[in-house]
């Protein structure tokens, strides 16, 4: 089964999404805050993160750059989940090596589609 | 030969005595003494006089009483021979008593006979030599000789004397007009110079009295201009047109004048009969190449006698004291330039460190006024719209002249109202200087009469402040007493209203920058916490939100269970809502964010059928509800597009969604694109209740929503259709609308097309 991680220090968000991606049959780890993420990261090699920008600590652009950055997680593929709207953000996402971006608020029907699409999953199984 | 040799040796004696060029009084005296040697005699007289004169000029006696000595002086036509005084031949007088004066000498003398001879130069007579013997005396005709031979010696020698000491004076004339013009050069007053000069001629003439007086220009007054050993009162009195009195011919004429006997000439009239005597007066022109530019007149109580040489004198002296004038105008012009260089410079210099307004104002009133020693001075500004003028600054103005200038009629430029008729106001209207030198006299603004009188002030200028062509304000001048500007003066208020002018509209520009660069800064600032807000809103906004709605469409979609139909109804209606406050959060952070220009694009080359089917796919359902069929029509070779993918999409979303809300049921919503010239062009064609012309102009602005029914049911923030305006212009593309009521709209946009046609 797929492992993902998320990473939000939004708890609501983070129980939804566990929710959610857990009745789909995912294994999901999560944590609230950046340097936590590149722990997890780092230890369970998870097949898709699904990390929030905007978090205490360290935001979610430092983490992206941090993850792709490091050989053991350079290649997991990662979903930014964003409240900005703020193309610059995306375009610098996207040169980082984005799969997917959603905006808050989202449809946690959607977010299943993004995600089944970045683990490269049939959708409509 | 005894005799003989003693006369020789007394004339040699004489000889030498007479070349040694003695002074007039000493030759005189040593005669005497030697005639009464020469003579072997008792007593001698004599006297150096002129023909025409009754009294001798100069007297000296030996061994004859002072009492006697005098009286020969006074009574001398009484005494003198006949023989002497006409035909110039001498008289032997053996029996003094024969004439009552030189009787009433010999007796108090103990004399009793007499020779007197008659001294001649160019056979004029020039002196008298009288001899006397006392009764023990003989042989006074042998001794009558040797006296004629004295008296032949003498009469060129008083000659000579006269000469020398005519010399004398003119060498003291030249030594006091050397001093005069060596003082001159180093002269800082004109007053002081001819202060000078009149001491002098009062002291080379004997005279008491002198005055210069000059032509003033203006009202051809001579106006005492410099003046010794008078009273001012009398001074005061004798004021003369130019060309009255004898001060007056003179300039008039231009001509030297004596008057030795002024009392009993006409010419003198002028003189006030009660003030100090004047015996004689001499008057002599002041000429400056040619001109005649003022008097120099002496004048003494004693009577004098100015001879023809003596006004030759004080010509050279006038001459002099013309120079000194001449010299003194131009030093004080050259002063005066410097005076007005030193106020002009001032001004530029502190009004080029001035920076604001009200500084400037203050300092060009203050110095202007004190510069021209103004009683107060008041600078007005010229209100463009108004057409007013309000004060500005003042310098030593009272409050009631405050509040008077205050007062609307006298603001106006109007020449309907009182201020309209004011000199200010024509000096802005005329464009150049308004000067009134007696407002009392002035027929032109009698309405200033009775504030003059308020105010103390007697004459005013007004200098418009022109810094090109328009007039900002006008500077005003009040004097205390009659002033008539001179044309220096003239010039320099014009100079320094203008600098004045320049540096205030100079002033007044900085303080409009400084303003709008404290705009413009404050704008920053609320651009600044605008985008402060931006980001906080949508960050906390979203963040709750994202909690509701996330878990209301879980629910609704089942995860958590089946619900009944109430419950599914009314979590749809949650749902809805929650969506609209979603859309209405973005719509208004976009909007703010436009505003705030902190909207970025990412611009890429885009295919537009890509961005058109990404759109339309969350619309469907909402299509699919109305049943609207959505039709994308690309004409073939419609290029990709350089643009920003979110934004281009938000562009197309807030178009189609508007077709879709705004069209009736079963009907169509079609999206065109084709490209037309270097851009493409994009339409959304739908068949709604279509916009009225008055309307269609009003679509794009910030929350217009229609004004009908439709729109007013159906929900949206009037923000999409201006949101998308700003994107399509920021793309550099065009947004209109073309649509007729009830015959549905079309919304055209243009977008640029990707240049490079391998792409």
């Amino acid at each position: 089964m797929p492992k993902i991680l998320v990473v939000d220090d939004e708890e609501d968000v983070v129980r939804l999404l566990e929710f959610r991606l857990a009745k789909e049959g995912f294994e999901v780890i999560s944590c609230a805050d950046g340097p936590a993420a590149l722990t997890l990261a780092d230890q369970e090699k998870p097949d898709l993160v699904i990390l929030d920008i905007m978090m205490p600590l360290m935001d979610g652009m430092e983490v992206l750059r941090q993850i792709r950055s490091r050989r053991a997680t350079s290649r997991i593929p990662v979903i930014m989940l964003t409240a900005k709207t703020s193309s610059m953000a995306v375009d610098e996402a996207r040169q980082l090596w984005v799969s997917d971006y959603i905006m808050k608020p989202f449809d946690p029907e959607k977010l299943v589609v993004k995600a089944k699409k970045a683990l490269k999953i049939p959708i409509d199984q | 030969m005894n005799d003989l040799h003693w006369e020789l040796s007394t004339l040699y004696e004489i000889s030498r005595l007479l070349s040694g060029n003695p002074e007039l009084p000493d030759l005189v005296s040593t005669i005497a003494k030697a005639a009464t040697a020469f003579g072997n005699a008792d007593a001698s007289w004599l006297a150096v006089c002129d023909e025409t004169e009754d009294k001798p000029e100069h007297v000296a006696s030996h061994k004859l009483s002072p009492e006697s000595t005098s009286e020969l002086c006074q009574n001398f036509r009484d005494w003198l021979p006949t023989s002497v005084s006409e035909a110039a031949e001498p008289a032997v007088l053996t029996d003094l008593g024969k004439n009552a004066v030189l009787g009433r000498i010999a007796a108090r003398e103990s004399l009793s006979a007499a020779v007197v001879v008659p001294i001649t130069y160019n056979e004029k007579l020039t002196g008298v030599l009288t001899i006397f013997w006392g009764p023990a005396s003989q042989r006074i005709a042998d001794r009558i000789e040797p006296i004629f031979l004295l008296a032949n010696q003498v009469g060129p020698a008083i000659a000579n004397a006269h000469l020398l000491g005519e010399a004398w004076r003119r060498a003291a004339a030249l030594h006091a007009i050397f001093n005069i013009t060596q003082m001159i050069g180093a002269l800082p007053s004109m007053k002081f110079a001819l202060n000078i000069i009149m001491d002098e001629a009062n002291r080379l003439f004997g005279t008491d009295r002198s005055t210069i007086r000059l032509i003033d220009p203006n009202t051809r007054e001579l106006a005492v201009h410099a003046s010794r050993g008078f009273s001012k009162r009398t001074l005061r009195r004798i004021r003369l047109k130019g060309d009255q009195g004898a001060v007056g011919w003179v300039a008039k004429h231009g001509k030297p004048l004596i008057l030795n006997d002024a009392p009993s000439d006409p010419r003198f009239s002028y003189y006030p009969k009660d003030a100090e005597r004047v015996s004689s007066l001499m008057s002599v022109p002041l000429t400056v190449q040619g001109r005649t530019i003022g008097v120099l007149s002496i004048s003494s109580i004693e009577p004098k006698r100015f001879t023809e040489e003596d006004e030759s004198l004080l010509t050279t002296l006038a001459g002099e004291a013309a120079i000194a004038i001449e010299n003194t105008r131009l030093y004080e012009q050259v002063r005066r330039r410097l005076a007005e260089q030193k106020v002009l410079y001032r001004l530029a210099q502190q009004l080029a460190s001035t920076v604001d307004v009200p500084s400037a104002l203050e300092f060009i009133v203050n110095h202007l006024s004190r510069s021209f020693r103004a009683k107060f001075g008041s600078l007005r500004l010229l209100d463009e719209e108004s057409a007013m003028l309000q004060i500005g600054a003042t310098y030593s103005a009272s409050d009631e002249y405050i509040k008077l200038a205050n007062e609307s009629e006298q603001m106006s430029l109007d020449p309907a109202t009182p201020g309209g008729q004011s000199p200010a106001a024509f000096a802005i209207r005329e464009k150049r200087i308004c000067a009134v030198s007696n407002i009392f006299k002035d027929r032109r603004f009698t309405a200033l009469r009775e504030s003059a009188r308020a105010e103390g002030y007697t004459s005013l200028v007004c200098v418009p402040l022109i810094p090109k062509d328009t007039p900002i304000g006008v500077l005003s001048l009040h004097f205390r007493d009659a002033r008539r500007l001179q044309p220096a003066e003239y010039e320099l208020l014009q100079t320094a209203g203008r600098t004045a002018a320049i540096a205030l509209q100079r002033a007044m520009l900085d303080e409009r920058l400084l303003k709008e660069e404290v705009t413009r800064r404050a704008l920053e600032e609320v651009s600044h916490l605008k985008t402060e807000f931006v980001s906080l809103v949508s960050h906390d906004l979203r963040t709750p939100l994202t909690a509701i709605q996330g878990y209301v469409k879980l629910i609704l979609a089942g995860h958590t269970g089946e619900l009944t139909p109430v419950q599914s109804e009314f979590l749809a209606t949650v749902n809805r809502n929650t969506d609209r406050l979603v859309a209405l959060i973005n719509d208004v952070l976009d909007i703010s964010r436009i505003e705030a220009g902190k909207m970025d694009l990412v611009l890429e080359s885009l295919d537009l059928a890509d961005v058109i089917n990404r759109e339309l796919e969350p619309l469907k359902t909402q299509a699919e509800e109305k049943e609207i069929a959505i039709v994308v029509g690309i004409e073939e070779g419609t290029p990709r597009v350089r643009a920003d993918t979110h934004r281009l999409g938000q562009i197309i979303d807030n178009l189609v969604s508007n077709a879709i809300k705004y069209s009736p049921g079963r009907s169509t919503v079609k999206i065109t694109a084709n490209p037309v010239g270097s851009n493409v062009l994009v339409k959304v064609i739908d068949c709604g209740i279509g916009i009225s012309p008055e309307e269609r102009g009003k679509v794009f602005q910030r929350f217009y929503r229609g004004q009908n029914d439709v729109v007013r049911s159906t929900w949206g923030t009037g923000l999409g259709l201006s949101i998308a305006r700003y994107l399509v212009e920021m793309h550099g593309g065009k947004i209109w609308v073309e649509s007729e009521k009830g015959q549905g709209s079309t919304f055209s946009f243009s977008i640029a097309a990707v240049q490079d046609a391998g792409s």
